[in-house]
């Protein structure tokens, strides 16, 4: 694929999308992109996002922008792969890895990306993994979606002859849900698909055929929580903590929906702690403006605060509703704890969090004294959850995220034996 | 005030266009312009270019004044 290919695939019929499709899984016969040249166009783009002036910044969502600008920048990303795979050595070249054997890492292909709905942002850290491993992508957004890819990919092309290779090897395509033959033919194409997304939409990727080769990776419909010990926080970390629960309007998988606090029931600690916390979220519901409520979403809030009060939860809240604080006695799933919902349920000992922990359970943001941390991030560790972040980690993606390395799922091992004696 | 804190301010004044005069050790990100989500990334990066130390993303997000950065600024080592 030359570099001088549109990056914006206006969707207008399929033969035309199989063509694109084609031309990217054929392209890419010229010289390959190094990894580390992948790592100064990522840093270049991170620039670019801090950069005020910048027509980046008014062209996509603000939140979330700023940890995406961090993750960019190729010291985060070095981090980030060094976390699954020790060095960066076997991505440049063979890297020895002992008995005579060394290891190369080469792309896996073609990744094909299906957006969330509910944050698409989330998919550019996958697809920043994927690029800097080599591969060549194919973002899918939903035709109702703000398209919050382009706007990188064009910044991307005016940054850097490889800037403008790497963003050449993504196609943007924008189709609806119901257009299955499309779907399809981005699914046959993949040699890794990634699905973002509720049960529906990363079952009905799931079910579409692929290569026999194709690796799924899958980021679906995971709740998280968090679990606070009062000894353990101060007001800034309960700050931070109340940040986690309001970004994304509660909607990404990472977002805590129930904060279980070390506490007796009715104490002064758990009622210091729900005051410290009520005016925590109260600020961070000022700082991180919601989406504009429908009719629906409004009647669910009123709903929730009818249904706490009636299962004993004490509640407090706006006089409109725009932050809901509810203490219960214990964790109610009929409770939807969504656009600034929470739930505190206070607990004596760990077995309550752990009777509790969902089979699809994704993050536990955690600020536990130090024998409970390490017991609570062994035994829930084994009851699913997939990360350990501390309060104001809760949204940063990471690698592994779901529990899924995401260099091993995006690059093939090859294994050679040394010394071609 | 530390010569930590002196190059501090004057980077974060250079980097915010504010004068030294309105920084002050309780000032954190939201009191000054510019110093908001994406501000303080690029603080965290012109911190790492002109001082040779690399704020952790952790430590970074938890950083609530100027003061809290001078700490953390005194106990990193500087990068090779």
């Amino acid at each position: 694929m030359s570099s001088a290919v549109n990056i914006r695939f206006a969707y207008d019929s399929l033969p035309t999308f199989a063509a694109t499709l084609e031309s990217l899984r054929a392209g890419g016969s010229g010289r390959r992109i190094a990894v580390d040249d992948r790592l100064d166009a990522m840093d270049a783009l991170a620039r670019e996002i801090l950069n005020p002036a910048s027509e980046l910044r008014r062209q996509v969502p603000s939140q979330g922008l700023a940890y995406l600008a961090t993750f960019l920048q190729r010291s985060y990303l070095e981090a980030l792969i060094k976390r699954e795979i020790d060095s960066l050595e076997s991505l440049r070249g063979y890297a020895d890895v002992g008995g005579r054997k060394s290891i190369r890492r080469v792309p896996r292909g073609v990744v094909c990306h299906w957006l969330a709905g509910n944050v698409p942002l989330l998919a550019m850290f996958s697809w920043a993994v994927s690029v800097v491993l080599g591969n060549k992508n194919v973002m899918r957004l939903s035709s109702r979606q703000q398209d919050v890819v382009s706007p990188f990919l064009e910044t991307l092309q005016g940054l850097s002859g490889t800037g403008e290779r790497i963003a050449g090897e993504t196609v943007v395509a924008s189709f609806p849900s119901s257009d299955t033959e499309s779907h399809s033919v981005m699914s046959a194409v993949a040699d890794a698909r990634i699905a973002w997304g509720g049960e529906e939409a990363v079952t009905a990727v799931r079910s579409l055929a692929a290569s026999w080769e194709c690796d799924d990776v899958v980021f679906g419909p995971r709740v998280s929580l968090a679990v606070i010990d009062p000894d353990f926080v101060d007001a800034k970390a309960i700050g931070r903590l109340a940040t986690d629960a309001v970004i994304f309007d509660q909607l990404a998988c990472s977002s805590p929906q129930c904060v279980f606090v070390k506490a007796p029931s009715g104490s002064d600690k758990l009622a210091a702690f729900r005051d410290a916390f009520e005016t925590a979220f109260r600020k961070a519901t000022k700082t991180y403006p919601r989406h504009p409520l429908d009719f629906s979403e409004s009647y669910l809030i009123e709903l929730d605060r009818a249904r706490a009060v009636l299962e004993g939860g004490r509640v407090a809240h706006d006089t409109s509703t725009r932050w809901t604080v509810a203490v219960m006695p214990a964790p109610n799933d009929t409770i939807q704890c969504a656009n600034h919902f929470i739930q505190l349920i206070p607990f004596d000992s760990l077995q309550t969090v752990y009777d509790y922990i969902p089979l699809n359970i994704q993050t536990a943001v955690t600020q536990l004294g130090p024998k409970d941390y390490e017991s609570f991030t062994e035994e829930a560790a084994h009851r699913g959850v997939c990360r350990f972040p501390r309060p104001g980690e809760g949204n940063n993606f990471e690698n592994p995220w779901d529990g899924i390395g995401l260099v091993s799922r995006l690059t093939r091992a090859v294994i050679r034996t040394n010394g071609n004696r | 005030m530390s010569t930590t804190e002196q190059e501090l301010k004057k980077l974060m004044a250079n980097l915010f266009r504010c004068s030294e005069g309105e920084l002050t050790p309780e000032t954190g990100p939201g009191d000054i312009n510019g110093w908001d989500s994406l501000g303080h990334v690029s603080l965290m990066t012109e911190i790492q270019n002109q001082f040779g130390k690399h704020i952790p993303v952790e430590d970074a997000i938890e950083i609530e004044s100027i003061a809290d950065i001078v700490d953390l600024l005194d106990n990193i080592e500087a990068e090779s």
